[in-house]
């Protein structure tokens, strides 16, 4: 599903040194795993996570998603594909504020060629599928943090992508709601999804199947567990 | 995204953001209201003007006034000039005292003869004009404007009423048709019209008429008509070589010329208006965008995340601002109409809006959302998602 080799990636800051945060970084995911990557900050997997995205391009390395080379798309396409191959689920949620669940949920549909009554049902599909078949049209300040994080979970799923990326999904939420969320993760990973979550919480990594650990730019250790 | 869709958000947003909506819409609403009311008053305006030099003029007459113009030398004219198919003489008097039982007004007196009603294109709405017999044996009898018969008479009726012309007697046999208020700020509307036989000899003891008009076959032929009346008038006042006139000629020609020359004015001054207040909304939109956008950053990143590209983002903050521009262009040919209409009735203007204007006011509005919405558009497109989501 996923494949990179030798991917580097250095920021150069106007009077820094150049500062190089992926160091020849191979990496690579299956389809139906679920994986985590785990580091302190300033480890560069923000970066990887970005570069996973295609919000970001490395300097140079080799980035293969379902089977094509995305490393070096232009802009364009790397919107398209981000649309249609990549969900996101970020920290901070990231809803759009006065738009309800279902708008929210819709808006990556926008994107794509799918007819007004496709989105409409996928949206509530998906809405269903995080257990907020009772919130389809709350605010998000109607929500508490746990339901905005599955609004924004069922955005990341809706187009059915290749993988779903979660960067640091849990850290904006209490423990209960954290672990309801991981929960969430376990299913949606039972039922087919590819999931690859960034987090500095070896607690939470530990939920993942995979765990793989970054440090200064290289991945310096990976173990396998055996699924849960 | 598609294109209903990207309207239908931008609606949204529009609706979602009130306040700051309307302080977007402002300039462009008053811009073009100004278009339309100044458009519309403009046109009326020139309408009721030409409507009233045509009134006065009519075409293919000349118009001549002369401290020492008398009736003999106007028919003089008429005489030599085969192309005269009509004349007329008004003398005018300064205003006088008109009184009926007890209730006095001033109003401007003038003398006409029997054809007036044809030459100087003004009949009566009630009772009769002059008769030749009125004017040949100096009858004491009266035309009335309307507003004055309204003072003196109220609802009664003033026909065969007794009135007094500066103490003289007269009998009232006419209302004279609206008019108005004049060009020179006259209301004509005040007018009392007698004979002007009686007027020369039972009000002013003159043989002055000073005015005299003059109507010809051909209206393209008026200017060498009027050249021709200035050289009889010349040899009739014996007035020596390299002299100057002593009477003065208008033609219709130039009165029309002059009403047509007004309206261009008029229009250069609302087109230079409308286009400093649509400069200035403009100037707002696009700094209230910029801050919209500046407000958006992670709105915008998140759309980019979700695989926006640059052009579905830039047409979105362009939709954005054209559509409120536009929805205030609407706004502001409603409240045009709405100031054109009150204008219309305080003032008695007639209203003439021009397909052309509305036009115009919608192009304009969608021209200025368009503009103002380019360089947010243009930095909304061009931010780093990577950036935009911190």
């Amino acid at each position: 599903m996923i494949k990179i080799e030798n991917l580097c990636k250095s920021f150069q800051r106007p009077g820094e040194a150049l500062l190089e945060v992926l160091h020849e970084v191979d990496f690579s995911v299956d389809k139906g795993e679920f994986v985590a990557i785990v580091g302190s900050s300033g480890s560069g997997k923000t970066t990887l996570m970005n570069i996973l995205g295609l919000l970001d391009r490395p300097d140079t390395g080799d980035y293969e998603l379902s089977g094509k080379q995305v490393a070096m798309l232009s802009p364009e396409m790397r919107a398209k594909v981000r649309n249609e191959a990549i969900g996101f689920v970020f920290q901070q949620f990231h809803l759009l504020p006065r738009t309800t669940a279902t708008e929210n949920v819709e808006l990556p549909m926008l994107y794509s060629s799918r007819s007004d009554a496709e989105i409409r049902r996928r949206a509530r599909e998906a809405l269903c599928r995080v257990g907020l078949e009772e919130r389809l049209t709350h605010y998000p300040s109607e929500l508490s943090g746990g339901q905005q994080q599955r609004v924004a979970i069922a955005r990341a799923i809706v187009n059915d992508p290749a993988v779903v990326l979660a960067d640091e999904p849990t850290g904006n939420l209490d423990q209960k709601s954290g672990s309801q969320i991981m929960n969430l993760f376990r299913e949606l990973n039972r039922n087919g999804s590819t999931i690859v979550l960034i987090t500095h919480d070896d607690a939470v990594a530990n939920e993942a199947s995979r765990v793989v650990r970054i440090d200064n730019g290289q991945l310096t250790e990976a173990i396998t567990r055996v699924a849960s | 995204m598609n294109s209903t869709r990207l309207i239908r958000s931008s609606l949204k947003n529009l609706v979602r953001f009130k306040m700051r909506s309307f302080f977007m819409s402002v300039g462009v609403a008053v811009g073009v209201a100004t278009l339309i009311a100044g458009s519309s008053v403009g046109n009326g305006a020139t309408q009721k003007i030409s409507a009233q030099i045509d009134q006065m003029f009519g075409p293919g007459t000349i118009l001549i006034g002369s401290a020492e113009l008398k009736l003999p030398d106007l028919a003089a004219v008429a005489d030599e000039m085969d192309q005269v198919v009509a004349f007329a003489p008004r003398l005018s008097l300064s205003p006088m005292a008109i009184d009926f039982m007890g209730t006095s007004e001033q109003a401007a007196v003038s003398g006409f003869s029997a054809n007036a009603d044809y030459v100087w294109n003004r009949s009566v709405i009630d009772g009769r004009f002059f008769s030749d017999r009125d004017v040949d044996r100096a009858e004491r009898v009266a035309l009335i404007g309307t507003k004055l018969k309204d003072t003196l008479f109220a609802d009664t009726d003033p026909i065969g009423e007794e009135i007094q012309i500066d103490s003289v007697p007269f009998e009232v046999v006419g209302v004279l048709d609206p008019m108005g208020i004049d060009p020179h700020g006259e209301d004509r509307d005040m007018d009392v019209y007698v004979p002007i036989s009686t007027a020369q000899r039972r009000l002013v003891n003159s043989d002055i008429i000073g005015n005299g008009k003059l109507v010809v076959g051909n209206a393209d032929n008026v200017e060498q008509d009027a050249d021709q009346v200035a050289e009889i008038l010349r040899n009739r006042f014996q007035i020596a070589e390299g002299q100057p006139d002593s009477f003065r000629i208008y033609t219709s020609n130039f009165a029309g010329k002059a009403a047509v020359k007004a309206k261009r004015m008029l229009g250069v001054y609302i087109i230079i208006a409308a286009i400093v207040v649509l400069l200035v909304a403009a100037v707002v939109i696009s700094s209230i965008m910029l801050v919209v956008v500046r407000e958006r950053i992670s709105e915008i990143g998140l759309r980019k995340a979700l695989g926006a590209t640059r052009g579905s983002i830039a047409t979105q903050f362009l939709l954005e601002s054209t559509m409120v521009s536009l929805v205030a262009g609407v706004a502001g040919i409603a409240l045009g109409l709405g100031v054109a209409s009150f204008i219309a009735a305080r003032y008695a203007i007639p209203m003439d809006l021009t397909v052309l204007a509305v036009m115009l006011a919608v192009v304009a509005s969608v021209v200025v959302g368009i503009v103002s919405g380019i360089i947010p558009a243009r930095r909304a497109a061009s931010l780093d998602p990577v950036e935009a989501l911190r």
